[in-house]
């Protein structure tokens, strides 16, 4: 368990503190991103077993890296499972996926935010134990 | 001395003209077709060079060439006909018959008359709801004495044409105000949109950074950054507390305009309430152990389908469940659904203290706290279970105490049968 690497994508830096905070507590190698962009920069170099992702965020949202994931050029990738973090409501968000893309968000769990860090340790190890 | 020529119209022949006029007019024309098929109509049916409609100018002092036919473009250029009292005498309602219009001193364009080959002319009033606005002209080519019976003829021709010019005109200003209606509504439609995102954008907003401090909080009381001493962790829980309530009333006060957006018929498909109310099962039973109360479900079976967004309906029954269970010191809460006059009947049933019955018809109104408040809400459970329960074309009543067992209180809701809905009183 300990030694996988998780890949946090939040444009709130508090955000990003807390969850590096509880997740590197549980032993895991953290890396984070503030944007869309600079997760694919991330990508390839962290090698991540697990994704975190805000939805709304500047530049190139998580709506925008979901649907980039699906691309076959990022095969490789295809079974890091994807945790979605958000203040926006399960719902609206996949409605929204769904209008604009025509296609279902389909992520491996959605939380919404507030963290709640007994949850999200929970969720996190839930989803990388799958991937074993 | 001109030679007359005199002409004789058969019954028979009027009829047929008046049925044919009458028949072209009624067909649905706009109003300047209307016109132009009066001139034309009348033309021919006298059998005359040209027939032209001249209106009366806003000011009254003018009679202006609206259509004509025909007539060359140069004859209808040659400009206005001022209204002197010969004119006006035509304007008071009797027609005018000019023999010779090339020499006719009440002729105000006798050259050009001459030029256009027009001998004879008959004018007559265009009335509208008693009132002259216009004049009908038709021209002959020769001499010609129009008879009495003529006369009477085609003003009756020219008055049919005024009926329906203005039928044509009603529809017109109707079809105006019906699209300055749409634009109206698509403007408000689209400010009610602006807003909606803006309360979006600034609901997301102050969401953010009470997320954040939020989730410092329980990072804290999680013992993640060090033990707290005793009063250290009471206030964080109390701080931690107040942040889930405003996170609370930002969520609802989110809600009401998407549900009154009509987000919700998106959501809708079929749904089955005993689905919804077994989903919450789990959900209701920790919420009345918590308080030391039974959790009772009677959910009748085969209850039909109906149309509904299944986040939302839960979010009526968490709802009305909250507010039973705090309302509630012993006793308990039931859950009971039932098929009733082509609808879905669903009850919560609370043994609580009640709701004082002044305060029963406020109920459900935004921002009501009733003075028996057992927990901190925000004020908009009910109203917006209300309006969620309206966009389902349900309706959703309370009645204080429950008349079945004489205690606490009962909310009711009813759902239309899929359906059948149509037929669902309203």
């Amino acid at each position: 368990m300990a030694g996988k690497k998780i890949l946090i994508v939040d444009d709130d830096p508090d955000i990003r503190d807390i969850l590096s905070l509880v997740l590197e507590a549980q032993g895991y190698q953290v890396s984070t991103a503030s944007d869309g962009l600079e997760f694919f920069v991330r990508l390839g170099k962290d090698k991540p077993d697990l994704l975190i992702l805000d939805l709304l965020m500047p530049k190139m949202d998580g709506f925008a890296v979901y649907k980039e994931l699906r691309n076959p050029r990022w095969a490789a990738y295809q079974d890091m499972p994807i945790l979605v973090l958000t203040s926006v409501r399960e719902e609206a968000s996949k409605r929204r996926y769904e209008l604009e893309t025509g296609q279902t968000l389909d992520v491996d769990c959605y939380v919404e935010k507030p963290i709640s860090p007994e949850a999200l340790v929970e969720t996190a190890r839930k989803l990388l134990n799958q991937k074993t | 001395m001109l030679s007359v020529r005199a002409r004789t119209m058969k019954v028979g022949q009027r009829y047929k003209i008046l049925y044919e006029i009458a028949h072209e007019l009624n067909s649905g024309l706009s109003s300047d077709q209307v016109l132009s098929t009066i001139v034309e109509m009348l033309c021919k049916a006298a059998e005359a060079k040209g027939c032209s409609l001249m209106l009366l100018s806003p000011d009254q002092k003018q009679l202006i060439h609206t259509v004509a036919y025909g007539l060359s473009d140069w004859y209808m250029r040659k400009g206005p006909v001022v209204v002197d009292k010969n004119i006006a005498q035509a304007l008071d309602g009797k027609p005018m018959a000019v023999l010779d219009a090339t020499t006719d001193p009440r002729v105000q364009y006798r050259e050009q008359a001459r030029k256009e080959g027009i001998v004879s002319m008959l004018s007559l009033p265009i009335m509208r709801s008693g009132t002259v606005i216009g004049i009908i002209r038709i021209y002959t080519s020769e001499p010609r004495k129009f008879s009495a019976r003529e006369i009477e003829f085609f003003g009756a021709m020219a008055n049919l044409g005024a009926i329906a010019l203005e039928r044509a005109e009603r529809h017109e200003s109707v079809d105006r105000d019906l699209n300055q209606c749409r634009i109206e509504r698509s403007n408000l439609e689209e400010d009610k949109k602006k807003f909606l995102r803006f309360v979006s954008m600034a609901a997301h907003d102050l969401k953010a950074p009470l997320a954040a401090i939020q989730s410092f909080l329980r990072v804290m009381l999680d013992g993640y950054v060090g033990e707290l001493n005793e009063k250290q962790r009471h206030m964080m829980e109390r701080s931690s507390l107040r942040i889930t309530e405003l996170l609370k009333l930002i969520s609802d006060l989110l809600d009401i305009p998407r549900i009154e957006q009509g987000q919700l018929v998106q959501e809708m498909q079929d749904v089955s309430i005993e689905t919804i109310i077994n989903n919450f099962a789990e959900e209701g039973i920790s919420l009345a152990k918590q308080k030391g109360l039974t959790f009772t479900l009677n959910v009748a079976p085969n209850l039909p389908t109906i149309k509904g967004s299944p986040p939302r309906l839960q979010q009526v029954i968490v709802n009305l469940v909250n507010n039973a269970t705090a309302y509630t010191k012993e006793g308990g809460v039931t859950i009971r659904a039932r098929e009733a006059d082509n609808e879905v009947l669903v009850e919560v049933i609370d043994t609580g203290c009640g709701i004082p019955s002044e305060e029963l018809p406020r109920i459900f109104e935004d921002f009501f706290r009733g003075s028996n408040t057992g927990a901190r809400g925000t004020g908009l459970g009910l109203p917006i279970a209300k309006r969620i329960i309206e966009a389902h074309e349900g309706r959703i009543w309370t009645e204080s105490p429950d008349p079945e067992t004489g205690k606490g209180s009962k909310f009711s809701f009813t759902i239309p049968v899929k359906g059948r809905a149509g037929q669902a009183p309203r």
